[in-house]
């Protein structure tokens, strides 16, 4: 069955000092194509061109195979053939759902529908796409996640062929990316296709269909997102640079020891962290048995860690675990369906099991909980439910007072400040008890351990610790 | 004597407007021929260098300079003593290599189809596995429908000859080099890749450069480096297919050191009982 091309670039340059380098890409109805580039990938500038913001110096446009010149594509894209869903560009925080959708619809001067057409009209749109949003609401008081809907139904309406949006990993949660792929899926049954924006290659990763990869403003891989492992990845973002860091594979006997990384924090506390790296952790379900296995393989270099390690090797009946292991993976969806003091009240104990809690005992509990973290009340700054949940969910079981706690990418989705707070709370648990961070993401735990165990195919190949200088 | 007065002042201004006339005329003819003379210019340069080109390919195929038909009467009476003595696997060797340098030696208008371009790399694949082995694998996805479409002979040989020395020999447990081909509305993209060493990001710079010159950029290449031999088969390829298409059509490259290069060739549907 032969593909229909709807968009191609061919060598596109423009002006900027790093701008776009003869990219190329192409996109093909029906499909979700994924731009993944770090920040200065010159991404922003692919979306810049596509939605008529930047002028492209060389290279051509081709539109369903035919060629076309800068003066078409921007006809395209005023007649919103190509629309850029952006909640921040698009919509009109004063106006409700329903008038968003309708403003600046008709450039001929005519009959405008009344307000109660137009929310009847825009209630059948969103009850054709699925969307629980009530059209009278203003979008100010819409979450991002909602006004992102209400853009893509505003393409909808226009009948756009293409349709750009941003990944926000830091606000969009897991439900929300499974709920967007859904309705996508559909979509494309109708010859819709996406362009997603992204720098992170986690959950949207499987949502996509093709990935260009994009480094310094060129492309560096064009592929089905199936045909690219996500540790090969960061080579073709850093090519040569990366793979020269990375030594190929049954190359090195010896485990390097570096005692040079240099942190921010020069906090003492991170001594009790230990942090694990490995790119493929993301890919398997979170199980002990991982640490287990780590240490039973590389017991002779793990020899001066034994403390994080011991308290694996105890009784694992339940009763006499001597560690906590708090995983990732739907967290949110548990933690919310209790409330919060049902949540803090996790027994330790049979005997805490059959007593009773007073109610004043609950209080007592939550208003701890908020005078342990006290930055949550602060009501000019929203706190994503992804982190409140994380933060109960370690809180908890703080008070078990375990020698070990493990923690699964503990930075996951987080904003700058909430990470900032995530690492104040984990070097305070440090002060307790030891802590492991595990992730397979470098990042998210090169602040925060002071010691990082680089991991592939559950061998150690590198130890990493923090400047004591 | 008023109708001399006039006559001379009709006469007066009659012969400037005549010779107004004749000049705009001469202009106009002169600036037809000179169009007519670019357009036949540009037809002869792009017949010279396509024939330059088809000559480069020739001879990088044949660097002996051996008569074909002697090559041809060898090579079958090598493979009709390896029947004799029943040695099956010279046979076929032999057979396939006979197959191959008729391939590209043949003329047929120089444009082929998928399958015959498809049929000649299996050919060079199973000469290349009697001296490599089982290191190399070959993998071919062609959607149903295209093996049809034209597109100028000896193209895809040189890139996967180039996937395989340049990419695959140097890797210790070898590779696979993939040729997939699919069609959209109006063009076939063949997409050659291979998971060997990769190349080095100045060497792609320099690649893609070449592959984006323009015409006079190459001719004028052509003139002033005669020798050079290797490391032109992509550029080759990518030529003559801008000749034979227009300018937006060609090759580009994408590689990353350790990971693999792809290959992707963009042709217009030309079908079988079309021409180009």
């Amino acid at each position: 069955m032969s593909k229909f091309e709807i968009l191609r670039a061919n060598n596109i340059c423009t002006a900027e000092r790093y701008g776009l380098d003869h990219f190329c890409m192409d996109l093909y109805e029906a499909e979700t194509l994924l731009i993944l580039g770090n920040c200065s990938s010159g991404k922003d500038i692919v979306k810049d061109v596509l939605i008529g913001q930047n002028i492209v110096q060389a290279g051509n446009f081709f539109w369903k195979e035919e060629p076309i010149d800068h003066k078409t594509m921007l006809e395209k894209i005023q007649c919103h053939e190509i629309f850029y869903a952006s909640p921040d560009k698009v919509l009109i925080d004063s106006y409700t759902v329903a008038e968003n959708i309708y403003v600046i619809r008709n450039r001929k001067k005519g009959i405008m529908p009344t307000q109660k057409a137009m929310n009847i009209q825009t209630a059948n749109l969103l009850g054709e796409l699925g969307f629980t949003l009530n059209p009278e609401h203003r979008i100010r008081d819409l979450d991002f996640f909602q006004r992102l809907l209400v853009c893509l139904t505003k393409a909808v309406s226009y009948d756009s062929k293409v349709i750009l949006f941003d990944y926000m990993d830091n606000i969009l949660q897991v439900s929300h990316l499974k709920y967007l792929k859904k309705w996508m899926e559909k979509q494309k049954l109708e010859g819709r296709s996406f362009i997603i924006f992204g720098e992170k290659y986690d959950e949207i990763y499987k949502s996509c269909d093709r990935v260009v990869i994009m480094s310094d403003g060129r492309d560096k891989k064009i592929a089905p997102v199936s045909e690219i492992l996500k540790n090969e990845i960061p080579y073709y973002w850093l090519g040569e640079a990366y793979s020269k860091f990375n030594q190929p594979r049954g190359n090195a006997p010896q485990i390097p020891h570096r005692s040079n990384r240099r942190s921010e924090y020069q906090d003492m506390r991170r001594n009790n962290i230990l942090g694990i790296y490995d790119k493929d952790w993301g890919n398997k379900k979170p199980d002990i048995q991982y640490f287990v296995h780590l240490y039973e393989q590389n017991y002779k270099i793990l020899d001066e860690y034994n403390v994080f390690f011991d308290p694996l090797f105890h009784n694992t009946a339940y009763k006499n675990k001597q560690y906590i292991f708090i995983e990732n993976i739907e967290y949110d969806k548990i933690l919310s369906s209790f409330p919060l003091a049902y949540n803090l009240m996790i027994p330790r104990n049979k005997w805490e099991l059959l007593s009773r809690t007073s109610r004043i005992k609950e209080e007592v509990m939550v208003q701890e909980f908020y005078k342990q973290f006290e930055f949550l009340k602060n009501k000019g700054r929203h706190y994503s439910e992804y982190f409140f949940y994380r933060l109960v969910a370690i809180y908890r079981f703080e008070r078990f007072r375990k020698p070990l706690m493990i923690l699964d990418n503990a930075f996951l989705r987080l904003d700058i400040v909430e990470e900032n707070y995530m690492r104040d709370y984990i070097f305070y648990i440090a002060e307790k008890m030891n802590v492991i961070l595990i992730s397979h993401r470098l990042n998210e735990i090169d602040q925060t351990a002071g010691t990082i165990l680089y991991v592939e195919d559950g061998k150690i190949v590198q130890i990493d610790s923090v400047d004591s200088r | 004597m008023r109708i001399e007065v006039w006559s001379m002042i009709i006469l007066v201004l009659t012969y400037p407007l005549f010779f107004l006339i004749l000049w705009k005329k001469w202009i106009r003819y002169k600036t037809r021929m000179q169009i007519e003379f670019e357009r036949e210019k540009t037809r002869l340069e792009k017949e010279c260098m396509s024939k330059v080109l088809n000559k480069q390919m020739q001879y990088q195929a044949l660097q002996s300079q051996i008569n074909p038909h002697f090559l041809y009467n060898t090579l079958d009476s090598i493979r009709g003593e390896a029947l004799m003595v029943g040695n099956d696997s010279i046979a076929i060797m032999t057979e396939r290599l006979s197959k191959f340098f008729r391939y590209c030696i043949s003329n047929k208008g120089n444009i082929a189809t998928i399958r015959d371009e498809i049929n000649n790399v299996m050919d060079y694949f199973y000469i290349q596995e009697y001296r490599f082995g089982d290191k190399f694998h070959l993998e071919t996805e062609v959607d149903e429908g295209c093996d049809q479409y034209k597109l100028p002979q000896m193209t895809l040989q040189p890139i996967v000859e180039n996937a395989i020395f340049h990419g695959l020999e140097r890797k210790k447990d070898g590779g696979t080099v993939s040729i997939k081909v699919f069609e959209t509305q109006k063009n076939i993209k063949i997409q050659v890749s291979d998971n060997g060493v990769g190349m080095s990001e100045e060497d792609l710079y320099e690649i893609n450069k070449n592959l984006r010159r323009t015409e006079e950029e190459l001719s004028q290449k052509i003139q002033n480096d005669n020798s050079q031999k290797t490391g032109i088969a992509l550029q080759n390829v990518n030529e003559r297919i801008r000749i034979h298409y227009g300018n937006d059509y060609g090759i580009t490259v994408h590689s990353t050191k350790y990971l693999g290069t792809d290959v992707m060739i963009l042709i217009p549907k030309v079908n079988e009982n079309e021409q180009i």
